[in-house]
Formats: C-alpha cells, sequence, structure tokens
C-alpha cells in the first residue's frame, strides 16, 4: 500500500512552490527533504535541513516533518516529540487546521511554517510569540 | 535618527560585554598551566616542607569578572592564592614570599629539564610572585598561610594570612569567603542564566555548572571595570581597585534583568555604600565588618579623590543613553568609554541582530493563520 497518485500529484504540485525541498521515493516509500527557509518579504532569516515523511496511510496520517541540522534542541519544550519529529499542532486540531481533503501546500505554509517561525523567535527571545504554544501531554489537549 | 529603546540598549550592551570576556580558548590554556602548577607545588611543598599547600583562583578569576586587556597585545591577569598549611608562628611574611619564590624557581627548573615547550617568567612583585606567559597571561600567585582566627561570616576556615612587602603586620584575607558572599547575591539570577544556557544548548540544567554562566551583575562588573581600566590606562597608581567596585556594585544591584538598568541601578547608587567609621572612609567587606576595603584611601586621600572622579566620569557616559540618539551615535560616545575596537565589533553585531529582530517580529505578525505548536510524550 503507499499514497494514492492523486495525492503524490498534489505533493509535487506543492514542492513547486518550495524549490530546495525534493520529493523522493523508495520502494513506495515517500519522503521530502531539503532546505526550509523562515522567510520575510524573501529574505531569509534562518535554514532548517528537514525531511518530511510521508507515510502509507498518508494524508490520513500526518507527515512527519524532522528537523536535521541540528539548530533546534530535541527537547519537548522546544515541541519535538521522543521520536525526533516536530510537534506541529495537537491531534484533535487536524480537522480545523489541516483537515483530510486539504492540499500539501496549506501543510507546508501554516503548520509547518507556523513551527520554524515559532522556533525562531524562541532562539532569538527565549520565550514563545504571542501566538503562544500548547502545554505538554494531556494539558496541552485540554487547551 | 530615532534614540534607542531600553530593549536596544540592552542588546548593544549585551553584545559590548561579549566583547570584554577573555577568549575561551586562553582561559582554557591558562587553566591547565595552572593545574599543572598546582600539582607540581603540592608535591613538592610535601617533599621538601613535609606539609600540605592548596593553590586556588581568587579575585576576578574566581568571580567571573574578568575583563579582557585593552591593548589586544597586553595579557590577562589570572590570580591566583597559594596557601601553605603552615603556622603563623612557624614563618615571618619574608620567609614565606621566599620560601614560595624558591618553589617556583624549581618549577621552572624542572619546566626546563624536563623540555617544557614553554618556560614562564618569574618576576617578584610587592605582595605576590608573577609567572608570565609570553604576551597570553599571567599567573599573579599570592603566598598565604591559613588564618583560622578572623572574624568572617561566611567560610570562616578559608582565611588567610597574605605577605605584603610594604607592611610589617600580616594582612588578612578570604577570597573563597568573598566568593560565596558574590554568588549569594545573585543566586536567583545564576540559575536563571543555567536553565536559559540548558535551553539554548541541549542540556539538563543540573549539568551546567555554576561558573559556566555570566550573570548581568557580572557583565555590568565587567563594563565598569574596562572603562576603568581605559580611564586609568598608564596611571595604575591611583586605578580604583576592583573589589571595591564589585563590593558597591554587588550592593547596589537591584536584581533586574536588564544590563542596561543594572548600569543605571549600579551607578545611582553605589557611592551611597561608602560609610564613614571613625573620620575614615570605609568600603567594608561584606564577610569581616572590620575589614576594610578602602583603607588605603585614608592613607593616600589621591585614591579616593581617583575613584570618585571615575565614578562622576562614568555616570555621565553611562546614565541616560536612552536620550542618546541612534546606535550610532551612541556607539561614538560608547568608543570612548569602552574601546574602539570592543564597540565597533559590538555594533556591527547589534545591527545584524536589530534586522533580525525586526524580521521576525514582521514575520510573526503577519501569520493570519497561528497554529500552537504541541508537546506530546
Amino acid at each position: 500500500m503507499s499514497p494514492s497518485s492523486v495525492a503524490i500529484k498534489d505533493v509535487r504540485d506543492s514542492l513547486n512552490s518550495y524549490p530546495k525541498l525534493s520529493l523522493f521515493s523508495n520502494q513506495n516509500v515517500y519522503f521530502i527533504k531539503g532546505t526550509w527557509e523562515v522567510t520575510f518579504n524573501n529574505i531569509v532569516i534562518e535554514e532548517y535541513e528537514i525531511k518530511i515523511e510521508l507515510s502509507e496511510k498518508y494524508p490520513e496520517e500526518l507527515p512527519l516533518v524532522f528537523e536535521l541540522s541540528n539548530k533546534i534542541p530535541k527537547k519537548a519544550d522546544r515541541h519535538i516529540n521522543p521520536k525526533g519529529n516536530a510537534c506541529l499542532f495537537v491531534d484533535d486540531a487536524r480537522w480545523e487546521i489541516w483537515p483530510i481533503g486539504s492540499s500539501f501546500l496549506n501543510f507546508l505554509t501554516i503548520p509547518v511554517s507556523n513551527f520554524f517561525l515559532w522556533q525562531v523567535y524562541f532562539a532569538e527571545y527565549n520565550q514563545a510569540p504571542e501566538w503562544g504554544e500548547r502545554g505538554h501531554g494531556e494539558k496541552g489537549i485540554i487547551q | 535618527m530615532k534614540d534607542l529603546n531600553l530593549e536596544q540598549l540592552d542588546l548593544l550592551f549585551d553584545e559590548i560585554y561579549q566583547n570584554l570576556d577573555v577568549p575561551k580558548s586562553l582561559v582554557k590554556e591558562a587553566d591547565l598551566k595552572y593545574e599543572e602548577l598546582s600539582t607540581w607545588l603540592k608535591q613538592d611543598s610535601e617533599k621538601n616542607f613535609k606539609s600540605n599547600s592548596l593553590l586556588y583562583p581568587q579575585g576576578s578569576n574566581l568571580l567571573g569578572t574578568c575583563v579582557r586587556a585593552v591593548k589586544s597585545s597586553d595579557d590577562f591577569d589570572y590570580d591566583l592564592v597559594y596557601v601553605r598549611e603552615i603556622k603563623k608562628e612557624s614563618t615571618t611574611q619574608k620567609e614565606l614570599k621566599t620560601q614560595v619564590g624558591d618553589q617556583l624557581k624549581r618549577y621552572l627548573k624542572h619546566q626546563k629539564e624536563s623540555n617544557s615547550p614553554e618556560i614562564p617568567e618569574l618576576t617578584e612583585g610587592s605582595r605576590c610572585w608573577t609567572l608570565k606567559y609570553g604576551k597570553k597571561f599571567h599567573m599573579d600567585i599570592l603566598p598565604a598561610i591559613p588564618d583560622l582566627e578572623g572574624s568572617y561570616t561566611a567560610n570562616k576556615e578559608d582565611g588567610i594570612y597574605i605577605t605584603d612587602k610594604e607592611l610589617r603586620e600580616w594582612c588578612t584575607s578570604n577570597p573563597k569567603g568573598y566568593n560565596m558572599w558574590f554568588r549569594a547575591q545573585m543566586k536567583e539570577q545564576i540559575n536563571e542564566e543555567r536553565i536559559k544556557l540548558a535551553k539554548a544548548s541541549h542540556m539538563e540544567v543540573q549539568d551546567i555548572p555554576e561558573h559556566e554562566v555570566k550573570t548581568i551583575l557580572q557583565r555590568a562588573i565587567q563594563i565598569l571595570k574596562r572603562n576603568r581600566d581605559l580611564t586609568y590606562e598608564g596611571h595604575k597608581d591611583n586605578k580604583p581597585i576592583s573589589v571595591i567596585i564589585t563590593t558597591l556594585a554587588t550592593h547596589s544591584y537591584r536584581k533586574t534583568s536588564s544590563l542596561y538598568q543594572a548600569l543605571q541601578d549600579i551607578l545611582t547608587n553605589m557611592e551611597s555604600f561608602i560609610t564613614r567609621k571613625n573620620g575614615e572612609d570605609w568600603v567594608t567587606s561584606p564577610i569581616n565588618a572590620n575589614e576594610n576595603f578602602a583603607n588605603k584611601w585614608n592613607e593616600f586621600p589621591e585614591r579616593k579623590k581617583a575613584f570618585m572622579a571615575w565614578l562622576s566620569s562614568a555616570k555621565e557616559e553611562f546614565l541616560g543613553l536612552e536620550k542618546q540618539g541612534s546606535a550610532i551615535q551612541l556607539s561614538e560616545r560608547l568608543k570612548k568609554s569602552l574601546g574602539d575596537d570592543t564597540v565597533t565589533s559590538a555594533l556591527k553585531k547589534f545591527e545584524e541582530r536589530t534586522i533580525k529582530r525586526a524580521l521576525i517580529t514582521n514575520a510573526v505578525n503577519s501569520v493570519t493563520t497561528p497554529t500552537k505548536p504541541h508537546g506530546h510524550f
């Protein structure tokens, strides 16, 4: 089993807006690798090497985002879970933030983009931006 | 041009302070030389005097307030105390000083015989012996013996008698006790800095030693000491001594987390902690009410005059900077107070960080669909 060709076409099309990210496949396993740029008005503020894994059940299952350049401490308070993937939002919020049927482009431009911007802000100011963060574990789900 | 706000002033002073720190590679090199000397002196003392001895850091080296030399060609001070565990009655200041000098001469001989790549140069000062390691750093080694009768309120067991060629009576001191007091005054700030560093360096807080972090108070003292060094370059006799600046600054510090505000608080209040006792000026040791760090002021009034002149000029140079125009205008002014190279390099980094912060703020403000990252474990 692997993601549908329609879903993969959507991913390919979405990556046209992100020329520094490329889609790779290996025996029906799909992943994206490359440089994520945090920008404002096309000025690059920070760069991260990233990998996004698409599971066999994509898009039902969320893509997993990994930061590979080690610029982000792999700790819960930086919203990296023990497996090393980014905690982009609480699972229950998916239906609001990126419901099934949404384009992969929306996934990149909203939760992924916000996640890395949050990291840049935190690294500079040692605190979360005004839009905040959710707590960890059950506390975060209740919020 | 717009005046700088407090956040920008903090950012600028933060960059300046980083240029005042002695380079870590140099400190590491000095640490290794110190450890080597410490081991050698201990063995030499056991062999030749059948007594224990201990070499340990003191002064700004222990307090974390060392400042890079004004000229890049100058070396930095690495202050040490060498305590020989013998009774006061069994020696004299002169004998102790001579014996320590002989030990250091034997150390140099040993270094030569073992073909050490770097043989320091040994010289004698009025209180201490100096080992000079080229143009990089020098170790001031202060001979001492235990003073178990001192009336210290902290670390009584670490009181020492020290030698001084110019004085007939033994002088007393307690560098470890003073360090304990100094660090106790900023305990919360030390812990906050350890948490920050742990977050930034992927480590656990308990793995960050206290001396790895710098508090706002330590940074403010470094800035004031650099200003003092520049003001008294070439006039060392009357240069206000570090322990007076450190003590008065610590009393005046209001636990603010802003470096700029800390400088305002310190400079505004430090004079009020100079007291008068029996017609004399006193800067009382915080761990020994009978010890006056300003005792020389009474003998040499020009030293008090020099301190007050420095304080007055430092106030003029550092107070109210938020009304002094743009970063460039302010930097021109600060170059005179803290050195051209220090401020020029800090200004460059300040500008880069200011641009970065503006971009981040604009990017954050332009987010139309905020999503909160979440940690589940």
